[in-house]
């Protein structure tokens, strides 16, 4: 394979222009003929049996088209996975949390609907709720689900090793409590959602989302209609960090309403129901018991997690599984018992947000350097001992292929002057550290792989057939960077048509974080498979052979003699007139274990690959408020290869705003019982430009072996390895810890109080 | 989020403005910058049969220096205050305060009437109406409760502009106009200090000015602003501290304000008792910290803990008193 | 129907001048300048974040400077100079602090984007070289969720630099 001709370098993104001009277009931006909107009547009670809907009214009004409620519906319970099929989307018997779909209607305009659901009759029986899942798993709490005994969703129980000698042979041990409080996705884009029916039976939907195919699916179950009758096609999306992802109650209903009327329907969500009727992400308590050796090498793990699952499971066994198992992919852990409970509570439904469980990362992360102080030692020291290698195997069976950790530990240590830092600065200024391992593509069984197809035109150009997904990471660019890399094509020599569950063929998504790995693998083997057909037929015409060809700006060419040269439109049209057209096919699906399963059977192959990073941060403590201030992020991640390094920088900077300044420090879910205070973007506080540090992102290069040019993964870093960088500087800044997520001015504050009192 | 109807009044003049407020009584209200009344109105929180446009009305957005003192026009824009270089070399408190409102484009759209003039805040009334239908009404929407102190007998929604405190400590007095005449009075007087109906404004009532006596001109002054985020925030706390030394290092002139932790800005009136005809030092200060401390009553209804933020009001006063003070 | 049942309200014409163009349309006054800008203009460039204010994704320039559209009365917005996204790009040609942002990779999901874009361009028209704090104070008005605000702000001040 030749040097590379473009990935590596920072090339301007596909999607950039149009976005920059206001020609992309969003869901919300698109108008079909005829087209209906609708609206939603929401759940006033968090538990409540629905005794009676009167839609008569409603449907008198003039403008009205259609309503629907949960009888409308063909009764299919959805999940996720095929023992989680709990949600109606539509319910029909009981509401489960406030704002939850009850009915809607389709109608003329906007105002018609909203006033048409003032009219609808809706009776209920109150019953009793809970908010808390510590509540809701005690004997005697109100039970959500018919199925779940003390609300206990999903239990994800890992033994490893002997714990409980390991512990006994431990030279320190310590126990701590971590809580996270909750936070939402607010992507800048509200939900929204259009659908679309014709005479045939045909279906489509654009929504926001991190994988047609997957919405697709679960339309096809919930409606029971075959695939080809279900279309989701591509439509820009204004960010997703995982809370696109799932089945939602807005295109089920937007089909159901539009099935109905036989008229186009859309639905655009304020950003209140955004905030109220998506999804959000859990809340946590964390207790975890840490056992290590003098040298504070772990050596026992035991961690019990209680998610706060809200009223219906969503992606539950993965977010239940998935917080343990970023912690296993980071440090060597050779005894572990964890057990994680996810509990139903009558608020709304939890997702994954961006990978997940960052407070139990984030926790354990504090407790490595809790035991560095115990011990005496730097905690860049106690990472670096337990940091994993190229070549390990993860405690629940991982193999490695390539590391960076290491490298990602010292650079982001040298780079932020680590050593002349660290227990040195000024009180109330200080140095944190984190890290973090992130899986690379999981088992997902067929819907873990992806496909592609590249067709040529006569005049030597290109489309690339891919199910990728581009919720703003890159990813379409990137796949376009790739294949046209392999092909010798400028980035406007390659058009791509992505992200269509009836055109695109099977693709994860944007999830597991495996766009580039998977996705683009299968663009690269596509774009291989035709230049492998290319050089075939220009052998003949050069008169070479395959392996003395090279495909270079537009043609094929003699490697050693490049004036020896083919026009590749010359080459498309030959194969034409030959009965052998070039369609590129390729595909990729990443070697896991795929008999492991998250709950029944945690063991085996987990994923792909593993990136793996590493930040400091410094922090300023006003001692008087408690205010903390982040001054510096210097960190490094193993992305494995860039592909465009200006994308991955991209990345590495949004996750320091959101899982850094954001979720550590300022963005919580206030609630009163099941109602949130604060469902809006004044008082849900998401960071803004004043609010955020100097970033100084390093990106550290392990060429991984099955990554496409060895790239890995660059979405995640920040999003796991802030919370415990920042609660480590605050401690060295003040020397207090807070375990309590977010690390808000008055709990600084209190700490300093306490601690003060305690001297 | 659509607004109800209302029928749009576009007056061409002070005079016609006022005539259509005082024949629409309640029936009517006033739009300036909109940046708060378009919202109440999509949250249903009001929905008024006439809106009365201001905006395009002539002779009140004006920043003036006079003999007696600065005078400001009700309907200039905060923005104006920001970038006025008059406010910034003689009244820098003042484009302090204005500058801490919200975030720049939003300056560009409020006004000073509007900003002085804000309703009071509380998490359980600046919703929609389908969030409110949840727990039903309160005191402020016309209900017998409070959600926020259970078994509370008033209002305790707070109000959280910035810049009345500055402009109190300022020694501001305003002009309040209707059909048939204008008051003026102490900006102070303006505020009930009751949470439900937070501004002592009759039907039909407009802020056309306000005025900052000259002798406050050059004074120190510092605006403390505590909230989560560097822009947009209403403040958890904001203090508001205006000083003035004498020939020698004595202090002539002493005022506190404080918004954000009571049912409408607060006077700290021992800022004034403690600190004139006295060479200030910090245990002074302290004091005065103490004091504004005792008179702060926040509740928990706004974000951010109430006792954290009564803690913050004695350190943000006695940072805005050492400012201040340094300043002059 | 919006204005049906509602014997206050009466559909008003009023002309809107948009990135040059002066348009006539008949709107009823509760009409938002965010609503006519998207349904009636159908320029949808201009986004409804969250109809509050709160978010910043419905900027549009009035008279050269950042406001919230959606809290501005379309009838209030007649005669004023309005400049939307789409009104940046002269006959083909991005504007320098649109051509910035592309070249400097500040665009990802891009619903920001718009309204980042022309709060940069009206600062630079009025800060023609600003520093890194006086961008993020400009900008610290619109909410972005992928970026963290850096690439952003190196394409303001980019643009700055080129012109």
């Amino acid at each position: 394979m030749p040097e590379h001709t473009l990935v590596g370098q920072r090339v301007v993104r596909i999607d950039s222009q149009a976005k920059a001009t206001g020609e992309a277009r969003y869901t919300a931006d698109l108008t079909l003929p005829r087209m209906l909107f609708g609206k939603v009547l929401r759940s006033p009670h968090a538990h409540a049996r629905i005794l009676h809907i009167d839609t008569s009214k409603a449907e008198k009004l003039r403008g009205v088209k259609v309503v629907v409620t949960g009888k409308d519906a063909a009764g299919v319970k959805w999940g996720v996975f095929r023992y989680t099929r709990d949600h109606e989307l539509l319910t029909a018997d009981k509401v489960r949390y406030i704002g939850e779909d009850v009915a809607a209607i389709a109608a003329e305009d906007e105002e018609t609907a909203l006033e048409a659901l003032e009219l609808i009759d809706v009776e209920y029986e109150v019953l009793p709720a809970v908010f808390d899942p510590l509540e809701a798993m005690k004997g005697g709490a109100p039970q959500i689900h018919d199925h779940a005994e003390n609300n206990v969703n999903i239990h994800v129980p890992i033994e490893i090793g002997d714990v409980d000698r390991a512990f006994d042979e431990a030279y320190y041990v310590r126990e701590d409590r971590f809580v996270d409080t909750e936070y939402t996705y607010c992507q800048i884009e509200p939900y929204a959602v259009l659908a679309s029916y014709d005479s045939a039976g045909n279906l489509e939907i654009w929504t926001p989302n991190a994988s047609p195919h997957t919405k697709a699916k679960a339309l096809s179950n919930l409606l029971e209609k075959p695939l080809n009758k279900v279309r989701v096609r591509r439509i820009n999306t204004g960010g997703a960090f995982g809370g696109r992802s799932d089945i939602f109650p807005g295109e089920f209903i937007a089909a159901l309403l539009a099935m109905k009327a036989g008229r186009p329907v859309k639905m655009v969500y304020t950003r209140e129901e955004s905030f109220t009727s998506v999804r959000q992400a859990h809340s946590m308590v964390v207790d975890s018991k840490i056992g290590v050796t003098k040298d504070g090498r772990l050596l026992a793990s035991e961690i019990k997690l209680v998610l706060d699952g809200g009223a219906y499971s969503s992606t539950g066994p993965i977010a239940t599984s998935v917080p343990f198992l970023v912690w296993e992919e980071t440090y060597r852990l050779p005894n572990a018992r964890f057990n994680g409970y996810r509990v139903y509570t009558n608020k709304l439904v939890r997702g994954m947000y961006r990978c997940h469980g960052r407070a139990f990362h984030g926790g354990l992360g504090m407790q490595l350097d809790m035991i560095a102080e115990e011990l005496g030692i730097d905690p860049l020291e106690i990472q670096l001992r337990n940091a994993l290698q190229t070549g390990e195997t993860q405690a629940t069976g991982s193999r490695i292929i390539s590391c960076g950790l290491t490298e990602a530990l010292e650079a982001a240590a040298e780079r932020s002057g680590w050593k002349e830092k660290r227990g040195k600065l000024p009180y109330g200024r200080g140095v944190g550290m984190g890290a973090n391992g992130m899986m690379v593509g999981f088992p997902m069984g067929i819907r873990g792989g992806s496909a592609a197809i590249v067709k040529f035109n006569e005049d030597g150009g290109a489309t690339l057939i891919s199910g990728v997904v581009d919720n703003g990471q890159g990813n379409e660019s990137m796949v376009v960077q790739i294949a046209a890399d392999v092909l010798g094509l400028g980035m406007e020599g390659i058009n791509l048509v992505s992200a269509d569950s009836e055109v695109t063929p099977l693709d994860q998504g944007a999830y597991s974080q495996a766009a580039t790995f998977v996705s683009g693998n299968a663009a690269r083997a596509a774009a291989m498979d035709a230049r492998e057909q290319i050089l075939d037929i220009a052998s003949d015409m050069l008169d070479a052979l395959p392996e003395e060809l090279e495909l270079k700006g537009g043609k094929v060419q003699v490697r050693e003699r490049p004036e020896r040269n083919v026009w590749l439109g010359k080459v498309i049209r030959q194969a034409l007139i030959d009965n052998a057209p070039v369609v590129g096919k390729g595909s990729y699906m990443p070697k896991v274990d795929q008999s492991r399963e998250w709950v029944s059977n945690p063991r085996g192959q987990h994923a792909g690959t593993f990136s793996f990073g590493a930040v400091v941060a410094e922090v300023e403590v006003d001692t008087e408020t408690g205010q903390v201030r982040v001054t510096n992020v210097t960190g490094a991640h193993d992305c494995g290869f860039a592909i465009n390094p200006m994308a991955v920088e991209g990345q590495l900077e949004g996750s320091v705003a959101s899982g850094g300044v954001g979720a550590t420090l300022l963005e919580e879910h206030v609630w009163d019982g099941g109602q949130m205070l604060n469902a809006n973007m004044l008082e849900y506080k998401v960071p803004l430009s004043v609010d955020m540090p100097q970033i100084v992102p390093i990106i550290v290069e392990t060429i991984d072996p099955e990554g496409p040019f060895g790239a890995k993964e660059a979405g995640l870093w920040g999003s796991m390895n802030m919370f415990q960088a920042i609660g480590n500087a605050v401690y060295d800044a003040v020397g207090v810890w807070i375990k309590e997520f977010p690390i808000t001015p008055d709990k600084v504050l209190r700490a300093l109080e306490e601690k003060e009192r305690g001297s | 989020m659509q607004l109800p109807s209302f029928e749009h009044l576009e007056p061409g003049s002070l005079g016609e403005a006022l005539e259509l407020l005082a024949a629409h009584g309640e029936e009517a209200r006033s739009i300036a910058g909109g940046t708060e009344l378009l919202v109440s109105m999509k949250q249903g929180l009001l929905a008024p049969a006439y809106v009365v446009d201001l905006k395009e009305i002539p002779g009140v957005d004006f920043v003036v220096e006079e003999a007696e003192g600065l005078r400001i026009g009700g309907l200039t824009r905060l923005a104006e205050l920001v970038r006025s270089p008059l406010v910034q070399e003689h009244f820098p408190l003042l484009a302090e305060a204005a500058s801490a409102v919200a975030a720049p484009p939003l300056q560009e759209m409020g006004t000073v009437a509007g900003n002085l003039c804000q309703n009071t805040r509380c998490f359980y009334y600046n919703q929609s109406r389908f969030w409110r239908q949840v727990r039903g009404p309160c005191y402020k929407t016309g209900g017998d409760r409070c959600h926020v102190i259970e078994g509370g007998n008033r209002c305790f929604a707070t109000y959280r502009g910035d810049l009345a405190p500055a402009l109190i400590a300022l020694g501001a007095t305003i002009t309040l106009a209707k059909k048939g005449g204008e008051r003026a009075l102490p900006l102070a007087e303006l505020y009930t200090g009751k949470g439900k109906r937070p501004l002592a404004l009759e039907t039909g009532e407009v802020l056309t000015e306000v005025r900052v006596p000259a002798s406050i001109a050059g004074a120190g002054g510092d605006y403390q602003k505590l909230r989560q985020r560097g822009a947009m925030d209403y403040p958890l706390v904001g203090v508001a501290a205006a000083v003035r030394k004498d020939g020698s290092d004595v202090c002539d002139w002493a005022r506190v304000a404080l918004t954000g932790v009571s049912t409408g800005p607060l006077v700290v009136q021992e800022a004034s008792n403690l600190l004139e005809g006295r060479r200030v030092d910090e245990a002074l200060m302290s004091q005065v910290a103490d004091a504004a401390y005792e008179l702060a009553r926040p509740v928990n209804n706004v974000g951010s803990e109430a006792t954290y933020r009564r803690k913050m009001v004695r350190v943000l006063t006695r940072r805005a008193l050492f400012n201040a003070w340094g300043r002059e | 129907m919006r204005g049906e049942g509602s014997e206050r309200m009466e559909k008003r014409l009023i002309r809107l001048l948009v990135n040059g163009d002066q348009h006539d349309v008949a709107i009823w006054p509760n009409e938002t300048l965010v609503e006519v800008i998207r349904d009636r203009l159908e320029l949808t460039g201009t986004k409804m974040g969250c109809g509050e204010g709160a978010c910043g994704t419905c900027t549009v320039l009035v008279e050269g400077r950042p406001v919230r559209s959606c809290l501005t009365l379309a009838v209030e917005a007649q005669g004023k100079e309005i400049v939307t996204i789409e009104g940046l790009a002269e006959g083909g040609d991005l504007h320098p602090v649109q051509k910035a942002f592309v070249q400097r990779g500040a665009i990802q999901c891009g619903f920001c984007s718009p309204a980042m874009i022309l709060t940069g361009k009206a600062l630079l028209e009025e800060n023609p070289h600003p520093t890194d704090d006086e961008v993020r104070r400009a900008i610290s008005g619109v909410v972005c969720r992928c970026t963290g605000y850096a690439k952003i702000v190196e394409a303001v001040l980019a643009a700055a630099g080129e012109e």
